[in-house]
C-alpha cells in the first residue's frame, strides 16, 4: 500500500491503545509521531538499507523480506518499550503489525518468518497494493477511526462517536468494499507487483 | 457593491495571475499600504476575488512555463511531458476543470461544512501537533520510498539513490530550519507580508527558473485540440482527494497549498495525469481560496492564510451574512474566472511557445525586483539563502518538495515546545 495509508492506518491503531490519548499533549504526540514513524518504516528500511547493500543481487530482491518480518518487528518493538517506556512498545508493535498485514493482504506477500524461512510467504491477494481507489478508501477509513477515538475523549464530543463511526467508518466500508469487489481485476502473480509510487 | 469588488478582484487576479511571482498576499498588502485605496469591505471581497481568479489563472503559467510555487510544482512536473508532446491545452484544461469542481464542490459542501468544521475543529484541535507531525514524517519518509523504481539498476546508480535520499532529508533539515529562524528571528517583522514569501520563492520558484535558464527546454507548437480525453471515475477521483488534501492543508495550521499538491501526489501518481491534474486544481481551490473563507465561517473564523492576516487586521465583523455573501461572490467569481480560462488558455498556448524564451529572465528580475523593493537588502539576504537551499534537490535529482519542511517543521518544533529551545541553542 501506499506510504499515507500506512500512515493513516498505523495512527489509527495508536489511537486504539489504552492510554495514549490520555497522555500530556507533550508526550502523546511524541507517541503518536512514533506510530507514524514506524507504519511507514519497513518499506523506508527496504528502500534506504538495499541501496548501502553490496551483493550484486537485483537490489529489490530482498524487499519485504527482513524489513517486513515479525521478528526484526518484535526487536523494534522491544527496543522502543525498553527505551521510551511499555506504552510506546505496544504503539511500535501495533504501528508495525498494521503495516505487516496490509501487506500481507496484498499479492506480492511478505516475510513473515525472516530469518527462519528466507522466503517470501504468498499473499493473499485480496488487496492490489496500488490502486488509488482502494488506497484513498482505506486512508479515509484510519482517518474515521482516528475522529472516532478522538471523540470519546471529552463529553461535549462523546456523542459524536457512534455517528462518526457510522457515517465516517461502517458505511464508506461497506459501499467502498462492495464496489471494490465489483471492479476488482484479477491480482497479478505474486513478486510481479510494485508496492507503491509515492512521489 | 460587495459583489462588483469580488468580480474586479477576480478579474484582477486573472490578469495578474499571469505574472510570475506575484502572490495574492503581496497585491493586497501592496493595495492596503495606500492610505484610503481600500475600504474594508472592498479589501475582503476584492481580495475573494483575487484568490479565485489567480487559482485558475496561474496554472497557465504551471503548466507551459517553468515558474512553479509549492503549490503547483507537481503541476509543472506532470505537465511538462505533456506540453513537449503539444498537449498543453488539454493538461490546462483537466486542471481548470479541477479548480471549477472545487468551486462547485465547496458551495454544495458548505451547509453541511458550517454544521461539521466547529465540531471537527473542537475535535482534533488539541492534537495539532502530531497530526501535522505526522504529515512532516511522511514527508521525510514517503517520498523516499519508490521501491522498483531502482530496479535493474547497476550499483553505482543505486548508491547515487541513496545519496539523493540523503539530499532530500537535508533539504527537508535546512529548509525547517530556515522557517525557525523566520519564526523565532525574523530580519523582516516589520513587514506586512507573509513571513515565509521570500523564502517560498527562494525555495521552489527561483531553482526551477535558474535550472531552465541554464538548460532551456523550448515549448513547441501546441495542438489546438479541445477535447479533454477524460473518464467519469477519473474525474470522481481527482475531485474527491484533490478536495480532501486541499481542505486538509486549508483546516490545518501551519500548512500551505504545497502541502495539498504534496497530500494529491501520495496518492493519485502523477502518471494517472487526468485525475491528477484534476486533484491538482482541486487541491490549489480549497487550500487556497478555502483556507480564506475560513475566516468567515461561523463559529469557526480560522486564520489560515497570509491573506486572512491581512484583511483579518482591517476588517473585524464577521457574521454569517457575510459569509453567505462571500460564498455566493466566490461562485459568481468563479464563473467569471472559469469563463476567462476558458477564453485565454487557447491563446496561451498560441503565445506559450514565443513566451518560453524570456520568461525565465522576468520571473528572475520580478522575484529579486518585488523582494528587494519591497522587503530590502534582509528579504534578498533570506531569498539567497533559501534559493541555495532550494537549489540542492534540483542538482542531486531529490524529491523537491522535501522544501516543505519549511512550512512543516517550525510549526511541530514550536508544538511540541523544542522550538524555542532550539532556537536558544542556535543564538537567535
Amino acid at each position: 500500500m501506499k506510504a499515507l495509508t500506512h500512515v493513516t492506518m498505523a495512527l489509527a491503531a495508536a489511537t486504539f491503545v489504552p492510554g495514549v490519548l490520555a497522555l500530556p499533549s507533550a508526550e502523546r504526540s511524541e507517541v503518536l509521531l512514533l506510530a507514524a514513524a514506524f507504519g511507514v518504516l519497513p518499506d523506508a528500511l527496504d528502500v534506504l538499507v538495499a541501496r548501502f547493500e553490496l551483493s550484486d543481487a537485483a537490489p529489490n530482491s530482498n524487499q519485504q523480506l527482513w524489513s517486513h518480518s515479525l521478528v526484526v518487528a518484535s526487536g523494534f518493538s522491544l527496543a522502543a518499550g525498553g527505551l521510551l517506556g511499555e506504552l510506546a512498545g505496544w504503539v511500535v508493535a501495533l504501528a508495525l503489525l498494521t503495516h505487516l498485514a496490509l501487506d500481507a493482504l496484498g499479492p506480492r506477500g511478505i516475510g513473515w518468518a525472516w530469518p527462519l524461512m528466507r522466503e517470501r510467504s504468498a499473499g493473499l491477494g485480496c488487496l492490489l497494493p496500488d490502486d488509488v481507489g482502494l488506497n484513498m478508501l482505506v486512508t479515509w477509513l484510519g482517518a474515521g477511526l482516528v475522529l472516532y477515538n478522538l471523540s470519546t475523549l471529552t463529553p461535549q464530543t462523546l456523542t459524536l462517536g457512534p455517528s462518526l463511526l457510522f457515517w465516517g467508518v461502517l458505511v464508506p466500508a461497506f459501499v467502498g468494499g462492495v464496489r471494490y469487489s465489483a471492479r476488482r481485476p484479477a491480482a497479478k502473480p505474486a513478486r510481479a507487483q510494485v508496492d507503491s509510487d509515492a512521489p | 457593491m460587495l459583489i462588483l469588488y469580488t468580480l474586479l478582484g477576480a478579474l484582477g487576479g486573472c490578469v495578474l495571475g499571469l505574472v510570475p511571482a506575484l502572490p495574492v498576499s503581496v497585491m493586497m498588502a501592496l493595495l492596503l499600504s495606500q492610505p484610503g485605496w481600500l475600504t474594508p469591505e472592498q479589501a475582503v471581497f476584492g481580495g475573494l476575488g483575487l484568490l479565485v481568479g489567480r487559482a485558475l489563472s496561474s496554472a497557465l503559467l504551471a503548466v507551459y512555463q517553468v515558474t512553479p510555487e509549492d503549490g503547483t510544482l507537481l503541476v509543472q512536473q506532470c505537465a511538462r511531458r505533456y506540453v513537449q508532446l503539444g498537449l498543453g491545452r488539454q493538461v490546462s484544461g483537466w486542471y481548470g476543470l479541477g479548480s471549477l469542481g472545487g468551486f462547485i464542490l465547496m458551495l454544495l459542501m458548505a451547509p453541511v461544512a458550517v454544521w461539521v468544521l466547529p465540531t471537527l475543529h473542537e475535535l482534533i484541535q488539541p492534537h495539532w501537533p502530531w497530526l501535522v507531525g505526522s504529515l512532516g514524517v511522511l514527508l521525510v519518509l514517503g517520498p523516499q520510498i519508490q521501491p522498483g523504481d531502482s530496479t535493474g539498476l547497476p550499483q553505482l546508480q543505486w548508491r547515487w539513490a541513496a545519496w539523493r535520499t540523503g539530499v532530500g532529508w537535508l533539504t527537508f533539515g535546512l529548509a525547517g530550519l530556515l522557517g525557525l529562524r523566520l519564526v523565532y528571528a525574523h530580519p523582516l517583522s516589520n513587514a506586512p507580508f507573509s513571513a515565509v514569501w521570500p523564502a517560498v520563492v527562494g525555495l521552489f520558484t527561483l531553482p526551477t527558473v535558474l535550472g531552465q535558464l541554464v538548460s532551456p527546454l523550448p515549448v513547441p507548437p501546441q495542438t489546438l485540440d479541445k477535447t479533454l480525453n477524460i473518464t467519469p471515475a477519473a474525474l470522481g477521483q481527482g475531485l474527491f482527494w484533490g478536495g480532501l488534501s486541499g481542505g486538509v492543508a486549508a483546516f490545518f495550521p501551519g500548512l500551505s497549498a504545497g502541502v495539498g499538491s504534496w497530500l494529491v501526489a501520495q496518492q493519485l501518481p502523477p502518471r494517472q495525469a487526468p485525475a491528477f491534474m484534476v486533484a491538482q486544481g482541486c487541491s490549489q481551490v480549497f487550500a487556497t481560496v478555502g483556507a480564506y473563507l475560513l475566516l468567515f465561517m461561523p463559529g469557526l473564523q480560522l486564520n489560515r492564510s497570509s491573506l486572512s492576516t491581512l484583511v483579518g487586521a482591517v476588517y473585524t465583523t464577521f457574521t454569517p451574512e457575510v459569509f453567505y455573501w462571500s460564498l455566493g461572490a466566490m461562485a459568481l467569481a468563479g464563473a467569471l474566472a472559469w469563463g476567462w480560462f476558458a477564453l485565454v488558455a487557447p491563446l496561451y498556448a498560441r503565445v506559450a511557445p514565443r513566451l518560453q524564451p524570456w520568461m525565465g529572465w522576468l520571473t528572475l528580475g520580478l522575484s529579486i525586483g518585488l523582494v528587494g523593493g519591497l522587503l530590502g537588502w534582509a528579504g534578498l539576504a533570506v531569498l539567497v539563502v533559501a534559493t541555495a537551499i532550494g537549489l540542492l534537490p534540483v542538482l542531486w535529482g531529490a524529491p523537491r518538495l522535501s522544501a516543505l519542511g519549511v512550512f512543516v517543521l517550525p510549526f511541530v518544533l514550536q508544538a511540541l515546545g523544542w522550538g524555542e529551545r532550539l532556537a536558544k541553542l542556535l543564538g537567535w
